[in-house]
């Protein structure tokens, strides 16, 4: 899916593309899926709440500005409104003493899937020298030789690709204001 | 004092890696490589606790059909007329005016107006839709009573052009039937249609124009940019 111009499925859809919606969901399902499974209790509810994203994006397609922000971050925008809607309806069921603090881990949580969906977007083999940094603790000399490659090449995918993932970052945090 | 590190070793540094002692020993004093470090070092300890791309999950394939069927049933993006504003009916106008010339519904004339003198029987505002495309100027349509049978007049102005072109609908809210009555060229102010013959226009209550595009397809594309129910 990295070849699909996420800029262009953003003007699509606010042009009222059907095909759009299709393909933002077969882009970011998984984004919008994982945060609301580690927002919710069950996964039947986390399936309520994707479902419930797609149907808002599609119908509030024309508020989307493809100019002034990208589709991830405005998708994960709607997931937070409707995990908030969901605890909200569940607090009213069960005494104030007794309610989730749940709208606090959110942020984190956004966040993490947000940066996992970003490491997936690297393409290689920047994704794996990722891989290897952060989940088998190799340094960059380690990685250099198990991948082959010279000490300068490992060291630049590096820095791009930590930039690339602040750069995610940002916009998640910039959309959700 | 050493100049600024290598950008890539401030990133070694953010994951914990030890660099060249002098690269170190300036980012103790340096505010903006260390400022650096530290932002990266957030990205580091998000993603080592993000899971990486295996953790996220895929939604079953239920939740992609439950939202297809969700959206099908929903041809035009429908809002329910108001159920309590308390308006009148037009049905017995249209009833006793079934005399008069019968339009065929394949052999429809253009009625100008100035053949046949018409009786406005019922007017509608013409807005965009709350989740539509909003095109901006102002729209009115007019149901008219003429010798001939029923037409409907659409007068708009500043409204902006269509992606493909404008087509004007009789809309059944309730049932989502849709009618066609023709397709107005851009810029075009002023435009009347004849309602094919026997249309229950008490049903048929409400007029929308879409943007469709230029693709042969006969059915509403979706797209509504204008829409307002006719009351008398």
């Amino acid at each position: 899916m990295q070849d699909v111009d996420v800029a262009e499925v953003g003007r699509q859809l606010a042009a009222g593309d059907e095909s759009a919606l299709a393909e933002a969901y077969e882009r970011w399902s998984r984004l919008v899926y994982t945060v609301a499974l580690r927002s919710v209790a069950t996964q039947a509810d986390a399936e309520d709440i994707t479902q419930a994203v797609f149907i808002s994006a599609w119908r509030s397609r024309a508020s989307f500005n493809p100019e002034a922000g990208n589709v991830p971050g405005w998708l994960l925008a709607i997931t937070r409104r409707r995990i908030a809607d969901h605890h909200r309806k569940r607090r009213d069921e069960v005494p104030l003493d007794n309610a989730p603090e749940a709208s606090h881990e959110t942020p984190d949580i956004t966040d993490q899937v947000s940066v996992a969906d970003e490491i997936d977007e690297l393409g290689e083999p920047a994704g794996q020298i990722i891989r290897l940094a952060f989940f088998d603790d190799l340094t960059h000399q380690q990685i250099a030789e198990r991948l082959n490659m010279p000490l300068g090449t490992v060291k630049s995918h590096i820095r791009r690709s930590l930039l690339k993932m602040r750069a995610r970052l940002e916009v998640t945090h910039a959309a959700a204001l | 004092m050493q100049q600024h590190c290598d950008p890539e070793d401030l990133a070694l540094l953010a994951l914990g890696e030890p660099v060249d002692p002098a690269c170190s020993e300036h980012v103790s004093t340096c505010s903006e490589c260390s400022a650096d470090v530290t932002e990266l070092r957030q990205v580091v300890s998000v993603g080592r606790a993000s899971g990486g791309p295996e953790a996220l999950q895929t939604p079953p394939p239920r939740v992609w059909q439950a939202i297809s069927e969700q959206l099908a049933s929903e041809p035009v993006p429908l809002k329910r007329p108001e159920p309590a504003a308390p308006r009148r009916r037009w049905t017995g106008l249209v009833a006793a005016a079934a005399a008069g010339i019968l339009i065929g519904g394949g052999a429809v004339a253009v009625i100008t107006g100035q053949d046949t003198p018409e009786t406005v029987v019922a007017s509608a505002q013409l807005a965009p839709m709350p989740d539509g495309p909003d095109r901006g100027g102002s729209a009115e349509a007019t149901l008219n009573r003429t010798d001939a049978g029923y037409t409907v007049t659409v007068k708009a102005s500043g409204v902006a052009g269509p992606e493909g072109f404008y087509e004007v609908w009789l809309l059944d809210p309730e049932n989502s039937g849709l009618i066609a009555l023709g397709s107005i060229a851009a810029g075009e102010q002023e435009a009347t249609f004849p309602v094919p013959d026997g249309v229950d226009l008490e049903a048929f209550n409400a007029v929308d124009v879409s943007d469709e595009p230029l693709d042969g397809d006969p059915t509403h594309s979706t797209v509504t940019v204008l829409r307002g129910t006719l009351e008398t």
